[in-house]
């Protein structure tokens, strides 16, 4: 079977909407690695540094665990080096600098530096943008779609962010109700 | 009963006569060890290819190309199910419901073309049918890109709408020209010939996949379903894996392999009880069909032997 397309059909099939790198990832079993000497393998220190931010800005910290506790730029690490061909994992990376050259254009200051409303001013122009930007091929989405993709999907399939309260973990094996009240849940499940 | 693992079975050995099988050559897979078994009967049942493979490979001057090809049909008339198309939709309602666990079950559409002639239709033969769920979208779904931060995280935290959706597999009908021969050229590490498969959709089943979406789309539009959108994802023979036909059965040996007992005709004490006995794809998952035939070809074979025909 071609791989790529049935990722692709699967992931339109179960209403996924994820970049194809984030859905082969996510179908494929990436797993950030959570030990305590992590070395990032195809980000640099400094790569990952920001990526960490950028994560933590898409889902930050609440009353439920944010995208660092859950390791999100781990699992991006993870991603790229092996989900990513390296044509891919180089547009990755050099679409990456936006956000750098954004910041400093705008605060003259690097992504990692600026305060959370500075980081939001940031993400709200990227955000604009990729809403605007067409991914023909599916090959090139936005950097800002690409990342906010792999961080959701990283966050849900973390066991920090699956069982963090964000939604409803149900483990397998498990009981199975047709027909419910949606107010007695009132969230979403995590079932992968 | 024995078990013998770790056992590459090369041949089916004939006897003397030419009429019946004497058993079973293998090579051990970890020894590399050629070995014979003999037995009154043999099944064989190693898959659809597996068990052409080892019949093409079972040569003789009884039967240079094939133990018990006579008809030329073995490893011939390959069939698989074509299917990665269909249609999928959203509702508005039940905003209020929710499941709570996965689905163990999905939904199935039987076959409803060509049964009569109501429903004849006139580009294609045979059917189809659909299988399909529904669920609401989770945290996968489509979030606008201007959503980020704690919107985002109050967003991901609720469910999506309800959506629904069928996916179609169609027959394939048995084509003389779809079929796998042995590549003695290239070998595998037992030094057996490889197969090369070579096998198409034709156009009655590039006709029948026109209606196996839009019919799709029909049916959910129909059921009020909004944003019905048709899929179309391609399919080539094999991704169905429900490959079959390959020692087709038949009344005719002279254009079969198997008879009605799944009995090969010129051989009858070896039965082929897998896919390459079926004469027609359907549109079903044919599993349950193999077993049902296993079992009958078993209860036949077993009241042979206490008559002592076998």
């Amino acid at each position: 079977m071609d791989r790529r397309e049935a990722l692709k059909a699967t992931s339109l099939i179960l209403g996924y909407s994820l970049t194809a790198g984030a859905a082969s990832a996510l179908l494929g079993g990436c797993k950030a690695q959570t030990s305590s000497d992590w070395q990032p393998q195809t980000l640099s220190a400094q790569q990952s540094d920001l990526l960490a931010e950028i994560c933590e800005a898409i889902l930050p910290k609440t009353d439920t665990p944010g995208a660092k506790d859950a390791l999100c730029h781990r699992y991006i690490d993870e991603m790229l080096t092996h989900f990513y061909k390296p044509e891919k994992q180089k547009y990755f990376l050099e679409a990456l600098k936006i956000f750098d050259e954004k910041s400093k254009a705008k605060y003259s200051k690097a992504f990692v530096a600026l305060s959370p409303t500075e980081k939001e001013e940031i993400l709200e122009i990227l955000a604009k943008e990729a809403a605007d930007y067409k991914d023909e091929t599916g090959e090139k989405p936005h950097i800002f779609r690409a990342i906010k993709s792999a961080t959701i999907s990283g966050y849900f399939t973390s066991e920090v962010g699956a069982k963090g309260g964000l939604c409803e973990f149900l483990p397998v094996p498990g009981p199975y109700k047709g027909c419910i009240d949606y107010s007695t849940v009132g969230k979403g499940y995590v079932l992968s | 009963m024995t078990i013998r693992p770790f056992s590459i079975v090369t041949e089916i050995i004939l006897d003397e006569t030419g009429k019946k099988a004497k058993g079973v050559r293998i090579v051990d897979a970890e020894t590399n060890e050629t070995k014979e078994y003999y037995a009154k009967v043999v099944f064989l049942c190693a898959s659809a290819f597996g068990s052409a493979q080892i019949l093409l490979n079972s040569t003789s001057e009884r039967f240079p190309n094939g133990f018990g090809n006579d008809s030329g049909e073995l490893g011939h008339n390959v069939m698989d199910h074509h299917f990665r198309l269909g249609a999928h939709g959203k509702s508005d309602e039940f905003k209020d419901k929710f499941y709570k666990g996965r689905r163990p079950t999905g939904i199935y559409i039987p076959r409803f073309r060509n049964l009569d002639t109501k429903t004849k239709m006139p580009n294609f033969i045979r059917g189809y049918g659909y299988q399909g769920g529904g669920s609401r979208e989770g945290w996968g779904r489509y979030i606008a890109e201007a959503e980020y931060g704690k919107a985002l995280k109050d967003s991901l935290s609720q469910n999506g709408d309800w959506t629904f959706g069928i996916t179609a597999f169609g027959e394939c009908l048995p084509y003389h020209e779809n079929k796998i021969t042995l590549n003695k050229d290239v070998k595998d590490i037992y030094g057996l010939p490889t197969l090369t498969m070579d096998a198409e959709w034709k156009t009655n089943e590039l006709e029948m996949r026109k209606d196996m979406m839009s019919a799709a789309a029909e049916m959910l539009e129909a059921a009020d379903l909004k944003d019905v959108r048709t899929f179309d994802y391609g399919c080539n023979p094999g991704l169905g894996i429900h490959e079959m036909g390959t020692a087709r059965m038949g009344l005719d040996p002279k254009t079969s392999v198997l008879n009605r007992w799944n009995q090969i005709h010129a051989v009858p004490n070896v039965f082929v009880t897998d896919g390459a006995f079926m004469t027609s794809a359907g549109c079903v998952n044919p599993s349950l069909t193999y077993m049902a035939f296993t079992a009958r070809a078993v209860n036949f074979a077993v009241e042979e032997l206490k008559k002592q025909n076998l």
